[in-house]
């Protein structure tokens, strides 16, 4: 299942290569921005960070390193068993194609989980001895995924884009190494989002 | 040409479009890892299997029963432990002393019950310390029932005991109910209690260790059962009761009860 998906990104690199021609994603900003306004608006469903979760994306580096801050929630968990995630979303466009004025992207990256639920703790209440448990707060889940933007005639919205990856988690991978009972294709997940480009 | 051009393309994107949503559809979409997420054939299975149980309770008084404990993730060893007894045909049931999981996140639970599914024979379980993190204590009780309770065969009272208290907001285990169901209130054989912290472990500070060992005295208990400290043991730590704690799954070793109406023996086995 894993290998299809590589099968397809793969696919993805090689045909449209061959097939589309170069250009930019975004046209480069005319106005200068605050620093704290983001470039996108962010909504994504699944993924570990909630059922779902809405966040802000700023550009780190041009437009190839991106960092959404995610905020997600997960409705069915009563009061005492609340499960919020932030997120921070470090999301790097590896390649990007052009066809027409659409333009596709692999992606791959890294979110920092920030989980506030029911006995997840950074640093453990102090009955517990020191280093009894390891923090089990704070999550590191890679991904890779795909995404496309179309550009929109609006002068609030200058486009948007459409996603999708597959990850999984620091506990998942690490159990997957350790062991052969976990094996690589039962730890990932998906996830699928769209932003809004100002 | 041109109509030939846009023709290729549309067809190969649509090739793309189409085999990236079928690789999409295989997996599965997760909300947490700490979310209380119970597949429906790992529900309720402290009932389901106290059925299986019920179903093979008749009129004989002795039997014969495998402790496991503190399997956490080393699930290639935990395999082999339900390998090895299902390769023997003198076991009515299977208990477990707690620390199913490491971190209690669902996946954890889940790859738990695939493994213990794979028994022949009925499998109870009590929850540990590890259970309890996160979310676990709901997730065990979606997935099992609640953490205590008390079942009978052939004679023989089963005590099952929550006594896990840093993770369990740091609060003392419900001693109450643990000295109301210790009491032997229907002629039984022996009542055996079972939790997964032995009374001299960490978690036991300020009275709780002589709180423990007063009721074990004052109901006559002959054996008190444990997981925990990852350390075979089975000895009479204070003199009267025996104790027996198994260490956990890599240790590799686990134990065989038997019991009839008088007596009961314990056998370590090494996998």
């Amino acid at each position: 299942m894993i290998q299809r998906f590589i099968y397809t990104i793969i696919a993805i690199i090689m045909l449209s290569t061959s097939v589309l021609a170069n250009g930019s994603m975004t046209e480069q900003d005319s106005v200068k921005r605050k620093w704290y306004v983001p470039r996108a608006a962010k909504i994504q469903y699944a993924g570990n960070i909630g059922f779902m979760a809405i966040g802000a994306t700023y550009y780190i580096v041009d437009d190839w390193y991106q960092m959404s801050l995610m905020y997600g929630i997960t409705s069915s968990h009563s009061d005492t068993d609340r499960l919020n995630t932030l997120a921070l979303k470090n999301t790097f466009l590896i390649k990007k194609f052009h066809y027409k004025n659409i333009t596709f992207s692999p992606t791959a990256g890294l979110s920092v989980n920030l989980a506030s639920t029911h006995n997840t703790y950074r640093k453990f209440p102090d009955h517990f001895p020191d280093q009894y448990y390891f923090q089990n707060k704070i999550h590191f889940a890679p991904f890779v995924g795909g995404m496309i933007y179309y550009p929109l005639p609006n002068k609030t919205i200058k486009g948007i884009d459409f996603y999708a990856e597959v990850g999984t988690m620091d506990n998942y991978l690490l159990e997957a190494i350790r062991t052969d009972y976990v094996k690589y294709s039962d730890i990932w997940n998906l996830s699928l989002g769209l932003s809004l480009y100002f | 040409m041109q109509r030939r051009k846009f023709i290729k393309q549309t067809g190969l994107l649509s090739l793309i479009t189409v085999s990236g949503l079928l690789t999409g559809c295989s997996l599965p979409f997760e909300y947490g890892p700490h979310d209380i997420k119970v597949k429906s054939e790992f529900r309720n299975l402290t009932q389901r299997n106290l059925d299986k149980l019920m179903a093979i309770d008749n009129n004989k008084s002795s039997f014969r029963f495998a402790f496991i404990s503190d399997n956490h993730t080393f699930y290639d060893d935990f395999e082999d432990q339900i390998k090895d007894i299902n390769s023997r045909d003198d076991i009515d049931f299977v208990i477990h002393g707690g620390d199913i999981t490491l971190s209690s996140l669902h996946k954890e639970f889940t790859w738990f019950n695939e493994i213990i599914g794979k028994l022949d024979v009925p499998f109870l379980t009590v929850i540990g310390n590890h259970d309890h993190l996160s979310n676990g204590k709901a997730i065990y009780e979606k997935s099992f029932g609640p953490t205590n309770y008390t079942f009978t065969f052939r004679g023989v009272k089963f005590v099952m005991f929550d006594n896990v208290i840093w993770e369990n907001g740091n609060k003392n285990p419900d001693f109450d109910w643990f000295k109301e169901n210790l009491k032997n209130d229907d002629n039984y054989n022996h009542v055996f209690p079972v939790s997964h912290i032995p009374p001299w472990a960490d978690q036991f500070i300020n009275q709780n260790e002589s709180i423990f060992n007063e009721m074990m005295l004052e109901k006559n208990i002959e054996l008190s059962i444990h997981g925990h400290t990852h350390k075979y043991y089975f000895d009479k730590r204070y003199d009267e009761i025996d104790y027996l704690v198994v260490g956990d799954t890599p240790d590799r070793n686990y134990a065989i009860i038997t019991v009839d109406e008088d007596n009961y023996s314990v056998e370590k086995i090494i996998f």
